[in-house]
């Protein structure tokens, strides 16, 4: 233990970056839940990229009358819906599309929140305090709530549904940002990069936001995991992807319908959002520890 | 409860909860400005829906008594005039103001709130505890595992496997509605209560653990404070600071996530009124319903930073501006908080 | 060892203590096979580097070695003649703060900032002595004047005080039930020069006033000498030379005591260069079988790594813990001083 502590910090001041990022991978590999979220989130991602190529289009968009509402079976393993499609087929189908939603969603949120938490915190003063007090107000209606009254107000289409759900989370990664950029802003280096004459901007891009980058990355991936439950949701309250999209949320919506009787058509598509959305949440948790051992429990 | 009012009766208390009562107005200006903007600019209200019942004059005449023929600004002015005599408006679609809708709605989705947040409490918080003193073991990890699971279930398909589940299969409970008395806020309490306890649990769990092993627990078994004793008024004292903030946020969370679980249910509160509205294009029974939410999630949150001033004196004394005034009062006031 | 003579009134009587923590599989061995004797109204100065075993020792006298990861493997710690180790849960409760208190290292941790000073003082009162609130209250807002902190200060909170005024309310918390014990470790280390010397003559004065007996844990040398009677330096977990403050000061026979020494800047010699001990503490968790100080030790053969040391005596008070004293004419360069 000893031992590899003398060793970083010999070489911690030289090559800081490569061995951080070999230190965090080795802490994240002791984390067996973290081993399984990556693996499965690695098996997702690789469905969404090459599902094209090998799932049969047929299978999850053509109408076979004759098939409706079939219980599970050999033949379709997680049965059929009203139209006799293959529930399999179309929940493996909806991984790219619900996947695509959550990393979009947050994309958005990251975008918007990122830069405005770095200005406010490295400016401080008026600003840090105007802009703290709009995310206060903005964060006074709930996020759900809030991207209801965004749909509602750009129009019910997905993007539309992506920009809802990225924006009603800005202000967490405001937050977020402008914290960890406080406790950096104030070291050492920054004021040496200020002594060359750098301009603010430069600053800030350049050596505040590397810096801050644990507890984003962090805030990304579990955030990725709320935006795909919270756009899923908006789908079951009629408000984001209707169906016979082939997205989780919108398979769960068609399900309703049949849920006294036929609640198979509900069941598999949840399973698919929790093992994704836990998938997420134990990566996220796992960096967590990892980026930041002191917090480790 | 003695130790709190004591605290509360203190002079600088009183113009700390004063000064962040004052605080909420422009908090609720700020809101009520940007819901009220948002929704006014939505795309298609009511009135260009029903259009094709009226002749052009009619139509003229109504957009011009809802004041479409002029600025937003105006229409907010006049929104906010009616808001603070407590007119919200009137709903397009069930020609009743929105306040008295929303009021009829709110007890219960406030007893949904309640109910899972109590349950949420009473569970997760001596389950944290649990957790955290047997940190490592099968116990702490499981607990650890349920919490997770709850925190990646959307609530909405829980919701509908409890009912397959409890109502449909096993009769036990209603699926729908709220005419079954305390039946019927079973499976929706459940519903909505998984999440906040999944929170709540780790929150406590990490909390507890960073007080575990703070050196005045060390301190307070050095003086042959027994465990129990030490677990409950030095560690959870101190523990509480960010279980109380999660608490807070969870029961705004709660609000909304109300939305997602009465419409599961059929259940008559206001999420579904929200959602009934949206989808009828009731522009302004929305509006009414999103800023008097609003309203009162910064209410709660009011509540809570009171509350951690009561229990964190360093925050108290961040608070209360300048040293607390020493003398006879000062002892009185806490020896009634020697509890 | 001690004559029958002084039997009755020894206080604590340590047997052969040995306490590992154990991480990841290893095992620290913290404190090994120590032994020591404290009389009444005695101060022994617990002297070492940090990580030699000083606060493990201390806090296995209270039974509040953390597990996990520590655990006291064997040994026998007497109090008043009863074995604190062999007491159950209610037993132990009753003797923390009652007969044995603690005085912890840092104030800033030690206080929990939720209670105000006084609630933390009358707390071990209540427990103890009184179950009447008024009466415990009284006694803790005098021992808190008696230590130097006015009675208006009682109801504030640990954040509201300095780090000086904080450490008197840790010691007011030690000695709030007038223990026949107390263990102090490092109670002024965190302090500075002015303030440490003013909470030392305050401990004496309170020792003198309470016959206490006192363990005090320092790596000041220059503390030991105002303070104690008595002396046992530790390295890597085991006593290498105990005696009287004299003994140990003057006719210093270890060569890590004599390093210690020579590692102290002189008053008399300005000029003189410091000589620090070469090297570093073993690795806790390999120790040799030998002398753990051999690796480090310019007196030290080939025998020393590989055979266990046994205490070797000087006087009836005085031990050290290394095996060439077995030759007859060995001797470190440490001048003896009568």
């Amino acid at each position: 233990m000893t031992k590899t502590v003398g060793a970083s910090i010999d070489t911690g001041t030289f090559t800081k970056k490569k061995s951080q990022w070999v230190e965090v991978w080795g802490r994240f590999k002791k984390n067996k839940g973290a081993m399984i979220g990556l693996f499965v989130l690695i098996i997702l991602i690789g469905i969404a990229l090459t599902e094209g190529l090998w799932i049969p289009e047929e299978k999850v968009s053509t109408i076979v009358v004759a098939d409706r509402l079939q219980h599970p079976s050999r033949a379709h393993w997680f049965g059929t819906d009203e139209m006799g499609r293959d529930i399999f087929w179309r929940t493996l189908y909806a991984t790219r599309f619900s996947l695509t939603i959550g990393f979009v969603a947050v994309v958005v949120s990251a975008v918007i929140g990122i830069p405005i938490g770095a200005v406010a915190g490295y400016v401080g003063g008026k600003v840090e305090s105007i802009v703290m007090r709009l995310t206060d107000i903005f964060s006074a209606i709930p996020t759900i709530l809030m991207a209801i009254a965004i749909v509602s107000l750009l129009g019910r289409t997905t993007f539309n549904l992506m920009l809802a759900v990225g924006i009603s989370s800005v202000p967490l990664f405001i937050r977020v940002t402008r914290a960890s950029v406080l406790t950096v802003k104030n070291e050492e280096y920054i004021e040496a990069v200020k002594a060359l004459g750098k301009s603010d901007l430069y600053i800030v891009f350049r050596h505040v936001l590397p810096n801050c980058l644990s507890p984003i990355i962090v805030q990304v991936t579990l955030r990725i995991a709320s935006a795909i439950i919270s756009s899923s949701s908006l789908s079951f309250l009629g408000l984001g992807i209707k169906p016979p999209t082939p997205e989780w949320g919108a398979l769960l919506t068609a399900g309703k319908e049949y849920i006294m009787g036929y609640s198979y058509m509900c069941l598999y598509p949840g399973l698919a959002i929790m093992i994704t959305v836990l998938a997420f949440n134990l990566v996220g948790d796992g960096l967590r520890d990892s980026l930041d051992p002191k917090l480790k429990h | 409860m003695q130790f709190a009012s004591s605290i509360i009766r203190n002079d600088n208390m009183h113009k700390y909860i004063l000064r962040r009562v004052l605080l909420l107005i422009p908090i609720i200006l700020g809101v009520s400005l940007l819901v009220f903007v948002m929704t006014d600019s939505a795309e298609g209200n009511v009135l260009q829906l029903i259009g094709d019942d009226y002749t052009p004059q009619q139509m003229a005449e109504l957009m011009h008594e809802y004041g479409y023929d002029r600025s937003v600004l105006y229409r907010y002015g006049n929104y906010m005039k009616g808001l603070v005599r407590g007119n919200l408006g009137k709903s397009f679609i069930y020609k009743r103001p929105v306040l008295e809708l929303y009021l009829q709605r709110l007890p219960a989705t406030l007893k949904l709130a309640g109910a899972s947040i109590l349950v949420a409490i009473v569970l997760s918080i001596p389950l944290g505890i649990k957790a955290a003193r047997s940190h490592g073991t099968l116990i702490d990890n499981g607990s650890m595992v349920l919490a997770l699971l709850g925190l990646s279930m959307p609530n909405y398909w829980l919701g509908l496997m409890l009912a397959v589940l409890f109502s449909q299969k096993l009769h036990w409970f209603p699926s729908g509605g709220n005419l079954a008395g305390w039946k019927s806020l079973v499976l929706p309490a459940i519903t909505l209560g998984t999440g906040l306890m999944a929170t709540m649990t780790r929150t406590t769990r990490s909390s507890m653990l960073d007080v575990i092993r703070q050196d005045y627990l060390r301190t307070a078994r050095a003086k042959g404070v027994p465990e129990k004793v030490v677990i409950r008024k030095h560690g959870l004292r101190n523990a509480l600071i960010p279980i109380i903030t999660i608490i807070g946020t969870e029961l705004g969370k709660a609000l909304g996530g109300a939305v997602v679980t009465e419409n599961v249910f059929s259940y008559p509160g206001v999420g579904r009124l929200i959602i009934e509205a949206v989808n009828q294009r009731d522009t302004i029974t929305v509006t009414g319903c999103l800023i008097m939410t609003a309203v009162l999630v910064a209410v709660i949150q009011l509540f809570v930073d009171i509350l951690y001033a009561v229990v964190d004196p360093r925050l108290r004394a961040q608070y209360t501006t300048g040293r607390r005034k020493r003398g006879k009062k000062q002892q009185i006031t806490t020896q009634g908080a020697v509890v | 060892m001690n004559g029958t003579k002084q039997q009755n009134d020894i206080v604590l009587s340590i047997k052969d203590l040995t306490v590992h923590y154990e991480v990841d599989g290893e095992v620290v061995e913290a404190v090994n096979n120590l032994s020591l004797d404290l009389r009444e109204g005695k101060v022994l100065g617990l002297v070492g580097e940090t990580g030699a075993g000083k606060t493990t020792t201390a806090l296995s006298i209270l039974n509040l070695i953390p597990f996990p990861p520590g655990k006291i493997k064997s040994g026998e710690i007497l109090l008043n003649g009863k074995n604190i180790l062999a007491m159950n849960i209610a037993e132990l409760e009753r003797v923390r703060g009652k007969d044995v208190a603690m005085i912890f290292q840092d104030p800033m941790t030690s206080l929990n900032p939720v209670l105000t000073v006084v609630d933390q003082v009358m707390e071990s009162i209540l427990i103890h002595e009184t179950s009447s609130k008024v009466e415990a209250r009284e006694r803790a807002i005098q021992m808190l004047e008696t230590v130097g902190i006015a009675a208006e200060r009682a109801d504030e909170y640990p954040h509201q005080f300095s780090g000086g005024m904080k450490q008197r309310v840790v010691i007011a918390i030690a000695l709030a039930c007038n223990s026949r014990l107390l263990l102090a470790d490092e109670p002024t280390t965190a302090l500075d020069v002015t303030i440490q010397a003013q909470v030392l003559d305050l401990m004496l004065k309170l020792k003198e006033q309470f016959n206490t007996s006192m363990i005090f844990i320092t790596h000041d040398l220059g503390v030991v000498a105002q303070v104690c009677d008595e002396v046992a330096v530790m390295y890597a977990g085991r006593i290498v030379e105990r005696g009287t403050l004299e003994d140990v000061f003057n006719h210093t026979k270890h060569p890590y005591t004599e390093g210690l020494f020579n590692s102290l800047p002189s008053i008399e010699d300005r000029t003189a260069r410091l000589r620090p001990i070469p090297g570093l503490m073993p690795d806790p968790t390999q120790l040799p079988l030998g002398c753990t100080f051999a690796p480090r030790c310019s007196y030290a053969t080939e025998a020393c790594i590989n055979t266990r040391q046994t205490e070797i005596g000087f006087s009836e008070s005085h031990f050290a813990l290394c095996s060439r004293y077995a030759e007859k004419n060995f001797v470190i360069d440490r001048k003896e001083i009568d």
